[in-house]
């Protein structure tokens, strides 16, 4: 077994050299990334380009093909299933399309996890749903089902469902996609009120150039499956590199589109 | 689907080892009663208007030969052993397997299934051990329910068209049939109960893709179910032939 990072230094998150490959296709190759506590990690890359999968490994959702996930020192991929689920239970996720529970009530889908995974009673129970909910400001869509919500209040819920547990780290896929420029930014300043408030560690899958830097402490571009780039927002707007450079500002020319025209 | 009722029993050992209980009474019952209760009319009339045109074709054969005696007895044994099972369980493939797999694969291409995971509920004792026991439970109930309203059926036909009275044809009736016939049919019946939920709810946790591979996982998950429980069937009897002969 590989040695364990030391605590001093100990990353919230670390992925080392992460491959994975769906048969012939290879998505990821070769991944290393660390998340210090408190960060709010923002992995930019194309569509289809592996973001996403990369919160799946981190959740042990999906095994990678080679390399480690470790969480807080521990090596997912070793764990049982019993720690496994004791992990999940520590991290939150935020889905691109809420993955609300669509035959719950919004209050039901934030009291799932508290009634199943703790033994608080009815009364806290009702207590941290209300807080979770008017953190996010929908305390009074409790009665209703997520098909009757927009899908800015979805994933607001999403979020609220994710706070639901205090989680240490919260993991958002695509939290800006499908919104309009208003709430999309809604949605991105509560992302950093709250992992402020509650200091906790974040990752954020985009490829929303506006939320991405307005939410980031810290970028990574992630490209043809391996981490092309990784620095502050501020160094990120400013890079040398030509797939960030075009990718940040969005430009039809460079090597991206180079690339797909060759496919 | 070994992987289906492996996994499941993991996680309801997950679940007992940390003192809880594996899933919520109340969605086992809202299952039962959705799959037991709801099927109660479908099964009663459709067994009911089968016993009928049974005891009219076999009558109506037998009743030349002065044997129309051997009708109470024949329907009897052909529900409680052979028809009620088999036709319950065709009925509830296409009834609850289908809810099940439509249900399942709605909530895994949603991704609801994934978030569940993710947030350490553990999915397979969550959504699929409380569906599985209400069918695995129910199907025997649902059997009887069968047997009794296909027996009732010929009851009234031997009394309208071959003359046998209620009472004689209950006394003809329990004179044929065996205790081990009952029984044949209460195991095939379980048996029928967790080939449908597995079939189902595999084949609706195994849903990649949108609104047309859910269709398409439904129909797959009726027809695997139906031809597997009439293959079980076929091969339990052999099995049971051979036992009852050796």
């Amino acid at each position: 077994m590989s040695e364990a990072p030391s605590a001093r230094e100990r990353p919230m998150v670390e992925l080392r050299e992460i491959q994975l490959q769906f048969g012939e296709k290879k998505i990821l190759r070769g991944i290393d990334l660390s998340v210090a506590p408190r960060e709010r990690l923002v992995v930019m890359g194309q569509s289809g380009g592996g973001k996403s999968t990369l919160l799946r490994l981190i959740l042990g959702i999906l095994p990678p093909s080679a390399g480690s996930v470790w969480f807080r020192g521990r090596e997912i991929n070793r764990m049982s299933r019993a720690r496994l689920d004791l992990m999940r239970m520590r991290i939150g996720m935020v889905y691109q399309y809420s993955a609300l529970i669509s035959s719950l009530t919004v209050e039901e889908n934030l009291a799932l996890p508290l009634e199943e995974l703790t033994r608080k009673t009815r009364d806290e129970i009702d207590k941290i749903v209300d807080e979770k909910l008017d953190l996010v400001g929908l305390l009074d869509t409790k009665p209703q089902l997520p098909s009757e919500l927009s899908g800015g209040m979805r994933k607001r819920v999403g979020l609220a469902r994710a706070l639901v547990m205090d989680p240490e780290l919260i993991l958002f896929d695509e939290p800006s996609a499908g919104l309009d420029p208003v709430t999309s930014s809604i949605v991105d300043e509560l992302i950093i009120r709250l992992t402020e408030e509650t200091d906790t560690t974040s990752i954020i899958v985009t490829h929303e150039m506006d939320s991405a830097f307005r939410i980031a402490t810290r970028m990574a571009m992630l490209y043809e499956g391996q981490i092309i780039a990784e620095d502050t927002p501020a160094h990120f707007e400013n890079s040398d590199n030509p797939v960030v450079r075009q990718f940040v500002k969005g430009e039809t020319e460079g090597p991206i589109g180079d690339d797909q025209k060759e496919k | 689907m070994v992987w289906l009722l492996t996994g499941t029993l993991q996680e309801i050992i997950i679940r007992l080892a940390r003192g809880r209980a594996p899933f919520r009474l109340t969605i086992f019952f809202e299952h039962a009663a959705r799959a037991g209760v709801g099927s109660v009319p479908l099964v009663a009339m459709v067994s009911l208007f089968l016993g009928l045109t049974m005891a009219l074709l076999t009558g109506y054969q037998l009743q030349p030969y002065g044997t129309e005696r051997l009708v109470p007895p024949l329907i009897a044994i052909a529900f409680t052993r052979e028809l009620g099972p088999l036709l319950t369980g065709i009925m509830l493939a296409a009834r609850i397997g289908a809810a099940y797999t439509a249900e399942l694969g709605t909530m895994t291409v949603a991704e609801e299934v994934e978030a569940i995971e993710a947030m350490g509920l553990g999915p397979l004792r969550f959504l699929v051990a409380p569906r599985l026991l209400a069918v695995f439970l129910l199907m025997p109930c649902l059997a009887i329910v069968s047997d009794a309203a296909a027996i009732f059926g010929a009851a009234v036909i031997s009394k309208t068209s071959l003359g046998i009275s209620m009472l004689y044809f209950k006394d003809l009736a329990l004179e044929g049939l065996l205790v081990q016939d009952i029984l044949a049919g209460v195991v095939k019946s379980l048996l029928f109960g967790l080939i449908i939920g597995v079939i189902a709810c595999y084949k609706g946790l195994a849903v990649q893709g949108g609104a047309d591979e859910v269709g398409d996982a439904t129909t797959s998950s009726v027809v695997v179910a139906i031809t597997t429980v009439i293959a079980t069937d076929t091969l339990f009897n052999i099995v049971q032939l051979q036992l009852t002969a050796t």
